[in-house]
């Protein structure tokens, strides 16, 4: 923003939300940059300049925000949306300057309606506050995120996130029965909630995944559940990759409806059942649970288990299933100085490393996983110390997706490492695409690989997309860049 | 432990993600990224390496009320707020400190309290040291923040006393602040100084028994002074653990109907002590069965529990240094505490710490508990239901 404009958008936005809800320091917008992004943090570890926002608004209402849209849409000021700063994918990097809008303080749970089990929340509320309320009152959203503690629901919506729980509960878009979104012109877009329609186009599901490029979803409501009488966990043990693919496939196309499955490559069960449990087991590792009525429960996992068993699964029991349950967040938390290590390699550009949830149908998907790890391999283990693993989880009636962790040790820390991020997105989106699947699952597109949205929608597809962001924001202040949009 | 000692305690912080931001009480209120443990971590981490001045963030080492919510929910434990008071001594030996810092040094060295309050005598016009018999040495600190804003609860300890005929001495004009809220504000020297005068002052006065009303001088007394080499001869108590005594022997006798729910706030310094040093060996476990039992022989009264209770508890933002360097915040903090105790209908919020007591009280009005809640001290309510 050229000095003179920011000034002056300045003050028309203090005059509306007061400058003490405006922060100009350094320190605080780096800390917006600098978040969970292995983008910024790498530029910062190679001596870079990280992106900053000119200042930083907090909005306290959806009429605040309103207005501060529409001023800097009369300015074509860039805006960038921010609530929990948890994603990965670098859209809520403010790599344009303007005004990142932190909507934290729209964190009111206003209304939990018992008898048709729906709640309406703020943008602001983390996924943990809501969870914890509807606790407290004996339901569950079963939207339970590995960024559980500090993701807000609009950051969930706005990239179609997943929790640990999704197969049974449904993604975020699933749950979502009704939305208030600020356009860019200031304009406040209310959906009806209702649980489905036959009137045209589905509104909310244009807005759901919209990662900011169309507005600013400053409102939901979503469908809450009882919590359940039983919540049960197993462990099963297959043979291969293949053979608990088959099982799980046959679990889902019988309708049990499980309410996770994660299924471990070799690869991954290896080091799981090392690091975890010390022993030297090998195959593939099933964690996968049912809630609901007792006495549906235990039939279910009756009948889920004789299907694993058919497929030459070995049952694990329950105590490592629910150990899985009861540690789904631990990983997330460096434990000693190695793991310290490998956190600030990573996140400190001595390592280069990612993961890639590709969500594809049954009889693509298997094959998809192996590529990835291929190709992976092939390309860039000559040069570098390297690793690819992963597992299937996030389970539907027609299809799985595939969460591959790679990992590369040993490279340069200057730009080159940049370099070496794009060659590695390019070697395996590619895989993807000439596959026919899609290149996300559940963490937005961001600006990490939305530059490969054209080649999964293909030019006409694109061309909606496009045309779609013109329209609702013809001054491209929105997010600009975000699922390839607006560059 | 200096600052350069802990890089590898920051470096583990600042790269985990996120994973205990939002139990942060401080994030949780003032909602600005930079307040977030990963993040005050991440910017310290960085300040070491050059990469950012220290000056630049000194302020954001002061956004944490050092309450210890993080360390609970993190799965490896971590002791973020040793590593935030580590930096705010570095701060302070680099003349960097907030204005409000600079005060609190100014006021401990010409009053011996944080508040700039003139010394004086803690206990004079209360009935503590009335109507009693001879007994063992015991000494009551008062602590600064009941002897200058809380000294209800004194007169209400005064009425146990009196009731259980026991004598309870004081230290009066000769009580220094405990040192505690100096430290953790990054004056070190302060605190030990304090420190040192206390002991010596208990000693010169052959204290066999010191009790206590504030879990903070409590938790300076029995986690920190060893650590700041300084040696005591006497034993240390908190008061519910001396009322509960009280009522086991029946030596008062809880008899007038208090008719109302009541919830308990457990007070951070109480529930869950900050650990001295990295390394510390000192018994730091919390007290929170003793208020609890205390609470639940009130007759006419409903005990309920809130969500977040014991080590868990909600911390309720009124230390010494969130009050001065970030009000605001304070009082956020503060009206979400009380919002946990209006979430179970409680008719009283009870807590055994005055600066709790204080920051309730200072915030009701404007918190979800305006014209529900009756907020009380333990002593006070324990004083109230003796006919």
């Amino acid at each position: 923003m050229r000095k003179a404009n920011q000034e002056q958008v300045y003050r028309k936005i203090a005059t509306v939300v007061g400058e003490d809800s405006i922060a100009t320091s350094r320190y605080e917008k780096m800390s917006y940059s600098l978040n969970r992004n292995w983008y910024s943090r790498t530029l910062l570890s190679i001596k870079k300049e990280v992106p900053l926002a000119d200042f930083v608004v907090y909005p306290k209402s959806t009429e605040q925000v309103a207005s501060i849209l529409k001023i800097a849409n009369e300015a074509k000021v860039p805006v960038t949306p921010y609530s929990g700063g948890s994603s990965g994918m670098g859209g809520n990097v403010p790599v344009k300057k303007g005004i990142v809008i932190d909507l934290k303080h729209l964190n009111k749970i206003i209304e939990i309606n018992e008898h048709s089990l729906l709640v309406t929340v703020q943008a602001g509320v983390t996924c943990w506050q809501l969870e914890d309320e509807l606790n407290r009152r004996g339901y569950t959203s079963g939207h339970i995120q590995a960024s559980h503690y500090s993701a807000c629901i609009g950051g969930s919506i706005a990239l179609r996130a997943a929790g640990r729980l999704s197969t049974g509960y449904g993604k975020i878009e699933d749950m979502v029965t009704g939305l208030e979104v600020v356009l860019p012109d200031g304009e406040v877009l209310r959906t009806r909630t209702v649980p489905r329609h036959a009137t045209g186009p589905d509104l909310n599901q244009l807005f759901i995944g919209s990662e900011g490029a169309l507005g600013i979803i400053t409102e939901a409501t979503l469908v809450i559940n009882n919590m359940p009488e039983k919540r049960v966990f197993r462990a099963v043990l297959f043979p291969s990759l293949h053979s608990g693919l088959n099982a799980m496939r046959r679990i889902m196309q019988k309708h049990l409806r499980p309410t996770m499955g994660r299924l471990y490559d070799e690869r991954e069960t290896e080091t799981l059942f090392k690091n975890t449990w010390g022993i030297d087991e090998k195959g593939a590792y099933l964690v996968f649970g049912f809630d609901g009525p007792s006495a549906v429960v235990d039939r279910t996992m009756e009948i889920a288990l004789q299907i694993c068993s058919e497929e030459d699964g070995k049952d694990l029991g329950s105590e490592k299933g629910d150990f899985w349950w009861n540690h789904k967040f631990s990983d997330y938390y460096p434990k000693d100085e190695k793991d310290v290590e490998r956190w600030k390699a990573l996140m400190g550009g001595k390592a280069a490393g990612a993961t890639i949830d590709i969500c594809a149908p049954y009889h693509k998907i298997e094959d998809i996983h192996n590529d990835l790890r291929k190709t992976f391999k092939e390309k860039f283990g000559n040069k570098y110390k390297v690793d690819i693993y992963g597992h299937l989880s996030h389970w539907y009636t027609s299809g799985t997706m595939t969460y591959c962790r790679w990992h590369l040790r040993e490279v340069p820390q200057d730009e080159e490492l940049l370099t070496i991020y794009r060659e590695v997105w390019d070697s395996l989106i590619q895989v993807v695409i000439e596959h026919g699947a899609v290149i996300e699952h559940h963490h937005g597109v961001g600006r990490v690989l939305g530059r490969y949205i054209k080649d999964q929608y293909g030019a006409a597809g694109f061309g909606v997309l496009k045309k779609i962001k013109q329209a609702i924001d013809p001054n491209n202040i929105m997010n600009i860049g975000v699922m390839g949009l607006g560059e | 432990m200096e600052l350069n000692e802990l890089t590898k305690e920051i470096e583990v912080c600042a790269y985990c993600p996120l994973m205990c931001k939002n139990m942060c009480c401080f994030h949780s209120a003032a909602k600005n990224e930079s307040s977030a443990p990963t993040m005050k971590n991440l910017l310290l981490d960085w300040s070491q390496k050059d990469r950012i001045e220290l000056k630049e963030i000194s302020g954001v080492m002061y956004q944490c009320t050092l309450c210890g919510q993080c360390t609970q929910w993190c799965e490896e434990k971590r002791d973020i707020p040793n590593n935030m008071i580590a930096a705010r001594a570095e701060i302070v030996n680099r003349n960097m400190a907030p204005a409000e810092v600079k005060e609190v040094e100014q006021s401990t060295v010409q009053h011996h309290n944080p508040f700039g309050k003139k010394q004086g005598k803690r206990s004079e016009g209360v009935s503590l040291d009335t109507n009693h018999e001879a007994s063992d040495n015991i000494f009551l600190f008062v602590g600064c923040t009941t002897a200058y804003y809380q000294e209800n609860i004194l007169d209400a300890f005064g009425k146990i006393t009196a009731a259980a005929g026991v004598k309870v001495q004081t230290l009066q004009e000769d009580e220094w602040c405990c040192g505690l809220p100096q430290y953790k504000l990054g004056l070190k020297k302060n605190a030990v100084e304090l420190a040192q005068h206390n002991v010596q002052a208990l000693s010169e006065q052959n204290c066999q028994t010191l009790l206590f009303i504030c879990p903070t001088c409590y938790s300076a007394f029995r986690d920190f002074y060893s650590e700041w080499g300084i040696e005591m001869k006497f034993e240390v108590k908190f008061i519910s653990e001396y009322i509960l005594d009280l009522i086991d022997k029946s030596r008062i006798v809880l008899n007038k109907d208090m008719a109302g729910t009541l919830t308990y706030h457990d007070p951070c310094a109480l529930a869950r002590p900050l650990k001295a040093t990295k390394n510390s060996d000192v018994c730091n476990e919390g007290v929170v069965e003793e208020p609890r039992d205390i609470l639940k022989k009130i007759p006419g009264v409903d005990f309920v529990e809130m969500r977040w209770n014991r080590e868990k508890s909600f911390c309720c933002g009124g230390d010494v240094a969130t009050r001065l360097t970030y009000p605001q915040v304070s009082a956020e903090i503060g009206k979400k505490a009380i919002d946990e105790a209006v979430k179970v209908e409680a008719d009283y919020l009870v807590t055994s710490c005055p600066a709790c007591n204080r920051q309730f009280i200072d915030v009701l009005d404007s918190s979800e508990g305006k014209q529900k809640i009756e907020v009380l001290s333990l002593c006070e309510i324990v004083a109230n239901s003796i006919e």
